[in-house]
């Protein structure tokens, strides 16, 4: 028996070996012929991009990636048929990636000189996104009306060297967020809510004293990416009147007196046991009376809210101003075919057009990216109607700033989140902000 | 020695050489058979070329760079990674949090594996179920798992509300840096428990029966007969558990990322979370590179030992 199989072994080696022996000199044909298309597509490409470019958009096949799910991802789909159906000759094959794998298999995808031809990812990865060195100016492939309408702190993620290789597809902000019976047990009238850092104190008295829970849940571990924690700071820091960076991104700007007085008042909710310390989602569980939050959790809770919840604005500073962060998706064109990038850019200029970008909006919950949107009486209507909850964080719009438009920011977010974090846990506030300014400026001067 | 060949069997099979011997097999043609050896080990070089040298290699060059990851270009920087992580207090805190968590795990899996073991080498009713439960956590996915002590470990969770419930307190298991640890290193042991049970197990039962009853007509009581017996013949087991233990632990991630994520204050950032980290969140490939290599380094440390130790017990 050992030996029959053993022949029929030799015998298949044998033929396997044939194979080899006559295949290994030929054609590289068949078996490679994904990746050689692949490579194909991107030495035409660079090709394209040097040498004379073909201007007429006659529409192109095009592949584009990005994160959403379920009925945001729907959504989508449903637009970019809408939109091959109008407008024949260009196919968009969507390609659902995974939020937290997108980087790093673009990474993958950067390595082997296989991009997608557009990608839609979160917007503080832009500039991580530009480093493959094969963004696409999108300046002037996009029209000049679209540019200016759109929110000028957006468009910041995607300025590098005088060129925009981003453009921003969907948006959100930060506003705050209560349980209505937790803060009705404390007796703070919903007309009456507290606006400033001060009334938010006494409150805290009036929910721990009424509930026994506590009032304001901050973000106080920096978990994987340090990211919760740096960017809800960051609306306290821009509150009291700080920055975070320097103008060009050189240097942190955080240990200054607005930094104190911001990260302050987050050691002083922790003390006194407005905020409870530990893993992030007490709010979210009923365990905590209120938070700042994403406006995507009202698309989330609308259908099935957990409890009855209310927004309103963050509450800052009696002498300091309203502020909030902003996040969102924006869109990077990696085509080096200029039939693709025109392609590309004409289905992202149609994206943004205000009645895609309303129809856009309102589907799926996310703010809108045109000013014109914001402001039309179509779009405040359907809020109005439909998610009354949704109208703080868009008109928190014009006070959202912008994350620093670094690659380094990732680094930087992290070292800044470990330093708050020792604060929360008995650093000095001083200390704290010092470390914290040492090492990110490590970061930023190399 | 019996139970050694257990652990040296496995030794063996990771050399792919070992597996077809041509002076077994009948020649069939003149110098075919070179050509079907090397076809035959062709598709285990070819995988071990790829996932293991490569890899090995290239971290090995990107840790002399300062690669960020998606770049074109990896700019060369020789060995100032290493220089930087003689410095670096992030890599310091998690050499030290690594070791405490490596000491905890190999102490207690050697302490309930064997425990374990002894227990389920007796016979009686429904032996083959409960062995089957102790192997369970083996094969749960350690995201799952993971989820599930974050639960059982949370501030109001079950564990906390028993101990309440005797009146010990309701400590703060995630949210201190050295309970969050202790959690960690409990979750790991549990985790292994089954696997570390089995091999226990196997080395208990190698033992032949008539060592004790020769013992016995010695006069050798219940108590000399485990140390005298039982222990310094599991040995060789127990230094294959701590050694697998040991590897474990300097490889550990799945478990981390799920409970802690390296938090509270770094008090869980154990070297491989720290590698995925600063290579994948924060976009540093090259010295992420140069951590794994140092965390590679210390497992090669270990692992030689278990090879030096294994040959030494066999002679």
């Amino acid at each position: 028996m050992k030996f029959r199989y053993l022949g029929a072994a030799l015998v298949a080696a044998s033929l396997l070996a044939a194979c080899g022996s006559t295949a290994n000199p030929g054609e590289t044909g068949t078996s490679g012929s994904t990746s050689s298309s692949g490579e194909a597509s991107a030495s035409a490409g660079t090709d394209g991009s040097t040498g004379s470019a073909d201007q007429s958009p006659a529409g192109a096949a095009l592949t584009l990636w990005h994160y959403w799910d379920g009925n945001n991802a729907d959504t989508f789909q449903a637009m970019v048929k809408d939109y091959e159906s109008s407008h024949a000759g260009t196919t968009i094959k969507l390609v659902n990636v995974p939020g937290s794998d997108l980087l790093t298999k673009l990474q993958a995808a950067a390595q082997s000189r296989t991009l997608p031809d557009v990608v839609i990812g979160d917007l503080v990865t832009v500039p991580r996104m530009a480093q493959t060195g094969s963004a696409v100016d999108l300046k002037s492939l996009i029209p000049d009306d679209v540019w200016s309408d759109v929110y000028p702190e957006m468009l910041k993620f995607g300025q590098q060297d005088g060129k925009q290789v981003s453009i921003p597809v969907s948006a959100n902000t930060l506003a705050w967020m209560y349980n209505k019976d937790t803060f009705a047990k404390a007796g703070i009238d919903e007309s009456n809510l507290p606006t400033t850092w001060e009334e938010l104190t006494d409150a805290c008295a009036a929910v721990k004293d009424k509930t026994g829970q506590p009032a304001f849940e901050l973000f106080t571990q920096p978990g994987t990416d340090g990211e919760g924690v740096t960017w809800n700071f960051q609306v306290s820091l821009w509150q009291a009147g700080g920055e975070f960076l320097n103008k060009d991104n050189s240097a942190a700007a955080f240990n200054s007196d607005a930094g104190r007085k911001a990260l302050q008042f987050w050691v002083d909710l922790v003390t006194s046991g407005c905020s409870p310390l530990g893993p992030w989602g007490e709010f979210e569980k009923g365990n905590a009376g209120s938070a700042q939050e994403g406006s995507w959790m009202v698309g989330i809770w609308k259908p099935q809210p957990p409890f009855d919840f209310g927004t309103a604005q963050i509450p800052h500073p009696a002498d300091g101003q309203a502020a909030t962060n902003m996040g969102g998706e924006q869109a990077v064109v990696f085509a080096q075919d200029a039939a693709k990038q025109h392609a590309a850019a004409d289905f992202l200029t149609w994206f943004d057009s205000p009645e895609q970008a309303t129809s856009w909006s309102e589907k799926t919950g996310f703010l809108p990216v045109l000013k014109s949107v914001a402001d039309s009486q179509d779009y405040k209507d359907y809020v109005a109607q439909n998610l009354p909850e949704l109208q703080p964080f868009v008109d928190a719009l014009p006070t959202a700033h912008a994350r620093p438009a670094t690659p380094l920011y990732p680094q930087v977010s992290l070292a800044f989140a470990k330093e708050v974090e020792k604060a929360l846990n008995g650093k000095s506030v001083d200390q704290a902000l010092a470390d914290a300014e040492t090492a990110v400026n490590q970061i930023l001067q190399g | 020695m019996a139970t050694m060949t257990g652990a040296g069997a496995q030794v063996v099979n990771l050399r792919p050489g070992a597996v077809p011997s041509s002076h077994r097999r009948p020649r069939r043609h003149g110098g075919g058979d070179g050509w079907a050896a090397a076809l035959c080990l062709a598709p285990a070089l070819l995988i071990i070329g790829a996932f293991v040298i490569y890899p090995l290699i290239a971290t090995g060059a990107w840790s002399l760079t300062s690669w960020d990851g998606i770049s074109p270009t990896k700019t060369f920087v020789g060995l100032k990674n290493y220089g930087k992580l003689l410095h670096d207090a992030d890599f310091r805190n998690s050499m030290i949090v690594t070791l405490v968590y490596a000491l905890g795990v190999c102490v207690l899996s050697v302490v309930t594996g064997l425990g374990a073991a002894s227990l389920l080498n007796g016979s009686f009713r429904g032996r083959g179920l409960y062995r089957t439960a102790f192997f369970m956590p083996v094969v749960t996915s350690s995201i799952a798992a993971a989820a599930v002590w974050q639960y059982l470990f949370s501030s109001s969770g079950p564990v906390n509300a028993a101990l309440s419930s005797l009146h010990l307190g309701a400590p703060n298991w995630l949210g201190n840096p050295h309970l969050a640890l202790v959690s960690l290193t409990l979750l790991t042991v549990w985790k292994q428990l089954g696997l570390n049970t089995v091999l226990y197990l196997t080395a208990l039962q190698t033992i032949p029966e008539h060592v004790y009853e020769a013992a016995a007509i010695d006069g050798a009581g219940r108590w000399q007969k485990t140390r005298r017996i039982t222990l310094p013949l599991l040995r060789p087991m127990t230094f294959f558990v701590v050694v697998e233990a040991l590897v474990t632990t300097f490889q550990s991630f799945d478990l981390v990322y799920q409970l802690t994520q390296g938090g509270p204050l770094g008090g869980t950032e154990v070297i491989g979370f720290l590698v995925y980290r600063t290579a994948f969140v924060t976009g540093q490939f090259g010295y992420g590179a140069t951590i794994a290599y140092a965390g590679f380094a210390i497992v090669f440390a270990f692992t030689w030992m278990q090879w030096r130790f294994g040959g030494r017990e066999q002679t």
